[in-house]
């Protein structure tokens, strides 16, 4: 359901976008699949102008990443560079999130509730969070370099709309992806009258995560 | 009871000699039995000993050889448990360790601070935090690996660090399990290494903590396990080990190589274990797979020594053979209490038969038990007492005389010996009296034993009367033969105590009716003054008696110059036997007249030894002598043949003499006498009217059938027996009619005072009654006087005999005599 809530926030910057240049509007709908061919959630499909023609960057208003029950909400999340992050603890116990990514490195010492300054991610790349408590929380944070991004839902299929039509280098990124975000791009044509489709057959590592402490109900941590 | 003759004597004469035989044989048999009896004492007792002692052993050594065998495969087993309880332990021993070290090395990686220097690429920041907290984790080697394999920071010395990490393995399977562990081999130590994530959070390198495993952890190991512990290093497959780390002494670790050359060290497991031959000893061992790291394989081989192991059981063993000892000790004590227990009453037993052996019966086996032994020496008890009584009986018999219950002549003898010991001493004297009964032999012959019996015992009794005092010894010595030993007494004392016995002896005794006067004669001899020594005093009071016998003086004290008489008349006796040879032997001849006819028919011939030396010898003084040695015989058959010869001498002259010659006791029982005088009638030509033999009561009556039957025989050879000194015995008239003989001779005894006598002339009378009613005829020699002569006359005497008529003369002598005597020569004066 949060996750629908973003969605629904997403879907908002698309009717935007939409609602502003009604006109020539195009769609790229891409499925991920894994080695197994099973669909792959929350992989995130990045489609950048081949034209390098400049796309206004839009400032995001609010981003957030929850920390519900001792885990990221969303697991995953995408952000366009620059935008400013607000960590809301929703949990009645203390987080301490951090990132050693190159392309992010912060830490929010100890904390309950939402942090006064969010943080701003004007780096592209991938951004791991973890939390010095909870080791076992995970969470990452996308910071995408063009606006016509999207992330698969668990049917693996991921809609990007509003796409003005031209051509796209469009590439995966997913946290256990083998090899590197850059040999998934390909080249593609979105044009406003059809639905681009594309596909992806990723090769997903197996990744240790520690396992979670099963605290129990009103546990301190 | 035949008791009072030679028979008793000797039967104690034997009993003695059975006694001393006894006694002589004594060392002898002892010594035997000795030699017999201990060893089989001896031998009973080992025999038991042994006999229990070899059953606890066979029974301690079956036992032994049970208890070692469970004992050693309980060994085994427990070894083997041993073996596994100890690999459990030691794997519980890793795991934990590895617990330890992973969770050591997880808070080291999860340090903020490390993190972030390795994410953010502070690698001054990650070598020293590496260096330090390795080391507050006691960490001997750290490494950090990247997620790639490649090495980032190691504190292994400078120059020892690959750059890329070796154990790739251990990254794979902590990628799988976040963590991972194993033993490696790296520099030839061997390392526990624990793999843990540094978590970013997800992992951003890799965090690999070494812990040396040195001899202190195996140490450890082996405290935990109790086994040794080693760990060795090989390539797979090759079973070619190098050691590691042990907790055997290097000597003996040394050997590992050698022994598990070519052993599937794998198969080394709970069902295979090993032996391995290692220094001294044995080891059972089993290996655990510690996994294959960078191509080395690590295992460890636990082990316990087999000796060391055993070690309890040796113990237990030594313990068990102690106690067997013990047992075995406690047995040998046991079994020889016990058989000393039956084999002391035998040897008790033993020594009383000894004891009895010994003559001593006083103590009786003391063996108070109740089982066969007791019994056994109860029985030992009674056959001592039955003993002793026997014994004790047999010295009776040997000491006393069973007649009169008197001491005999040993037992006498015995105690004169200790009185002249107690005598010398106390400066006394000391009497010696022997008592012999006279003619006590014609009592027994006419009277019967029986009445003899009784007479001695009568005689016993008066005289054991007379003594008095304790110390005063009454004894006999054999047949009528008595002796008195007199404690300090003198010769005066000794003749008063003689005056006594003959005043007892001459009361009349009267036994079954029969009235009996016993006379006796006594010889006295004084010790010391008759002799000191014991023989030598009994010969000389012997030799008083018979000079007391002699002299008819009841008693007579030893005198010296008797012992010179007896000389003499030894030594005279001793030429007696050369008498006849030497012709020394001369006939004299007494006659006799008939008083109806006044006329002389007869004449009685009496032998006179006319010595060399010494003149003429009486008969008196060697007669008894010759008939006591036997030589009477030779006299006699001289005397006869001289008379034979002499009658026919006068017979060649017309002097038809009947010649009356003395027949000894001694000759009646000599069978060949009629033969003899046969043979000499026929020698010269005699006729049996030309000799009358004489025989004395006492002669016939000592062997009465044989003397009757040779009397029978002379009789039939026409030859005139006559009865001499008639009166003086005790035939009865009853008993001269068995005889027969033709001739009574009153005993001159009484013809000497019949003229004085009246009681001698009545018995004279009467016996001339008696004589002419039994158709003898009677001679009265001893006639002395005219007076005794008329006398007879008067009674009817047939024939007169005496000096008052003629004394013995020789035969030239005789017919002078006969030329001028009153009375004429008859030819034949019976017809």
């Amino acid at each position: 359901m949060r996750n629908l809530i973003v969605d629904k926030y997403i879907l908002l910057v698309g009717l935007l976008f939409a609602w502003m240049d009604m006109s020539g509007a195009g769609e790229l709908q891409a499925f991920v699949k894994d080695q197994n061919g099973k669909p792959v959630e929350d992989a995130v499909v990045l489609a950048t102008p081949l034209d390098g023609s400049h796309v206004q960057m839009l400032k995001q208003q609010r981003n957030e990443v929850d920390q519900i029950d001792k885990e990221y909400v969303p697991h995953v999340k995408v952000v366009l560079v620059g935008s400013n992050v607000l960590f809301p603890n929703k949990d009645n116990i203390r987080h301490h999130v951090y990132s050693f990514s190159p392309g992010k490195v912060f830490e929010l010492p100890l904390y309950s509730g939402t942090p006064a300054a969010p943080v701003q991610f004007d780096k592209a790349g991938p951004v791991t969070l973890g939390c010095n408590i909870h080791d076992w929380m995970l969470g990452y944070i996308y910071v995408a370099d063009t606006p016509f991004y999207g992330k698969s839902a668990k049917d693996g299929k991921t809609h990007i709309v509003d796409v003005p039509p031209g051509d796209y280098s469009v590439r995966v990124w997913h946290p256990d992806m083998k090899g590197s975000e850059e040999s998934t791009s390909r080249k593609a044509t979105v044009d406003a009258t059809a639905v681009t489709t594309m596909e992806w057959q990723l090769t997903l590592k197996p990744v240790f995560r520690i396992p979670r402490v099963s605290g129990g109900a009103g546990s301190a941590y | 009871m035949h008791s009072n003759g030679l028979g008793l004597e000797s039967n104690a004469t034997h009993t003695m000699s059975y006694v001393a035989v006894e006694g002589s044989k004594r060392p002898g048999s002892t010594a035997r039995s000795v030699r017999l009896r201990k060893p089989r004492i001896h031998k009973l007792q080992t025999r038991i000993v042994l006999a229990f002692s070899l059953l606890l052993l066979l029974i301690q050594a079956t036992s032994l050889v049970m208890i070692n065998t469970v004992l050693s495969e309980r060994a085994d087993q427990d070894i083997r448990r041993n073996l596994l309880a100890g690999q459990r332990v030691f794997n519980q021993v890793r795991e934990d360790n590895n617990r330890q070290l992973i969770q050591s090395a997880t808070i080291m990686s999860s340090d903020f601070a490390f993190r972030k220097a390795i994410a953010t690429g502070d690698y001054g920041t990650v070598v020293s935090t590496l260096t330090n907290h390795g080391a507050r984790i006691k960490a001997d080697v750290l490494l950090l690996v990247a997620t790639d394999g490649k090495m980032i920071a190691d504190t292994l010395p400078a120059g020892h660090a690959e750059p890329t990490f070796q154990f790739q393995e251990l990254i794979g399977t902590a990628e799988q399990r976040g963590q991972s562990a194993a033993m490696v081999a790296l520099d030839d130590k061997l390392y526990q290494m624990v793999v843990v994530p540094v978590l970013g959070p997800l992992p951003i390198a890799w965090l690999i903590v070494g812990f040396n495993i040195d001899e202190k952890f195996v140490r450890n190991l082996q405290a935990a396990t109790a086994l040794n512990v080693s760990f060795l290093a090989g390539a797979p497959n090759k079973n070619e080990w190098r050691l590691l780390a042990s907790t055997l002494p290097a000597g003996t670790s040394a050997a590992f190589p050698k022994v598990l050359h070519g052993l599937p060290v794998g198969e080394i497991k709970e069902d295979n274990l090993a032996t391995l031959s290692m220094g001294d000893e044995d080891h059972l061992a089993l290996s655990s797979d510690m996994g294959k790291q960078g191509g080395t394989q690590i295992i460890a081989i636990l082990q316990q020594s087999l000796q060391q192991a055993l070690e309890p059981l040796r113990r237990l063993q030594v313990i068990l053979l102690y106690l067997s000892a013990i047992s075995l000790l406690a047995m040998l004590a046991a079994s020889y209490k016990i058989a000393r227990n039956i084999t002391k009453p035998i040897s008790v037993l033993g020594n009383l038969a000894r004891r009895i052996q010994q003559g001593d019966y006083s103590e009786p086996a003391t063996v108070d038990r109740e089982d066969e032994i007791g019994e056994l020496a109860s029985a030992f008890n009674h056959m001592k007492d039955g003993l002793a009584t026997r014994e004790a009986k047999i010295t009776e018999l040997a000491y006393r005389d069973q007649l009169t219950g008197l001491p005999n002549r040993i037992l006498f003898h015995d105690r004169l010996e200790q009185s002249a010991k107690l005598t010398s001493r106390a400066g006394q004297n000391l009497a010696l009296l022997i008592i012999n009964l006279d003619r006590f032999k014609e009592v027994n012959v006419i009277l019967g034993h029986h009445i003899g019996d009784l007479l001695l015992q009568e005689i016993s009794r008066r005289l054991a009367f007379i003594l008095e005092r304790e110390s005063d010894t009454l004894a006999r010595l054999g047949g009528d033969e008595f002796a008195v030993l007199l404690s300090d007494c003198d010769a005066r004392g000794a003749m008063m105590v003689a005056r006594k016995i003959l005043d007892t002896l001459d009361q009349p005794i009267l036994l079954e009716g029969q009235e009996v006067i016993a006379t006796g004669s006594i010889g006295i001899a004084i010790y010391p003054e008759h002799g000191s020594e014991i023989n030598t005093l009994m010969r000389r009071a012997d030799i008083a008696k018979y000079e007391a016998k002699r002299n008819n003086a009841g008693y007579a004290l030893f005198d010296l110059n008797y012992v010179e008489k007896n000389q003499e008349h030894l030594s005279l006796l001793a030429g007696l036997r050369h008498a006849i040879e030497r012709n020394e032997f001369v006939l004299y001849y007494q006659p006799k007249v008939r008083f109806a006819a006044g006329e002389i028919g007869h004449v009685e011939a009496l032998v006179r030894w006319i010595h060399p030396e010494r003149g003429m010898i009486p008969p008196d003084q060697f007669i008894p002598y010759a008939e006591h040695t036997g030589y009477i015989r030779n006299i006699t058959r001289w005397v006869i043949e001289e008379a034979f010869r002499q009658r026919k001498e006068w017979e060649q002259m017309q002097l038809p003499l009947t010649v009356s010659v003395n027949i000894s006791a001694r000759d009646l029982v000599n069978a060949d006498l009629p033969r003899v005088i046969a043979e000499l009638m026929d020698k010269y030509g005699a006729s049996p009217d030309w000799m009358c033999l004489e025989i004395t009561e006492s002669a016939i009556m000592g062997d009465t059938k044989r003397a009757l039957s040779i009397l029978d025989e002379l009789h039939d050879m026409g030859i005139t027996l006559s009865v001499d000194d008639f009166g003086t015995g005790y035939s009865s008239l009853a008993y001269l009619k068995k005889l027969p003989v033709s001739e009574l001779k009153i005993d001159q005894s009484f013809v000497f005072h019949m003229a004085d006598d009246k009681d001698d002339a009545t018995i004279v009378r009467s016996t001339i009654e008696m004589g002419h009613n039994m158709g003898l005829v009677v001679v009265a020699e001893g006639i002395e006087n005219k007076a005794t002569w008329d006398m007879l006359n008067d009674m009817g005497c047939d024939l007169a005999q005496g000096y008052y008529i003629g004394k013995p003369m020789p035969a030239d002598a005789l017919l002078k005599w006969l030329a001028q005597a009153p009375w004429k020569v008859s030819g034949d004066w019976r017809e």
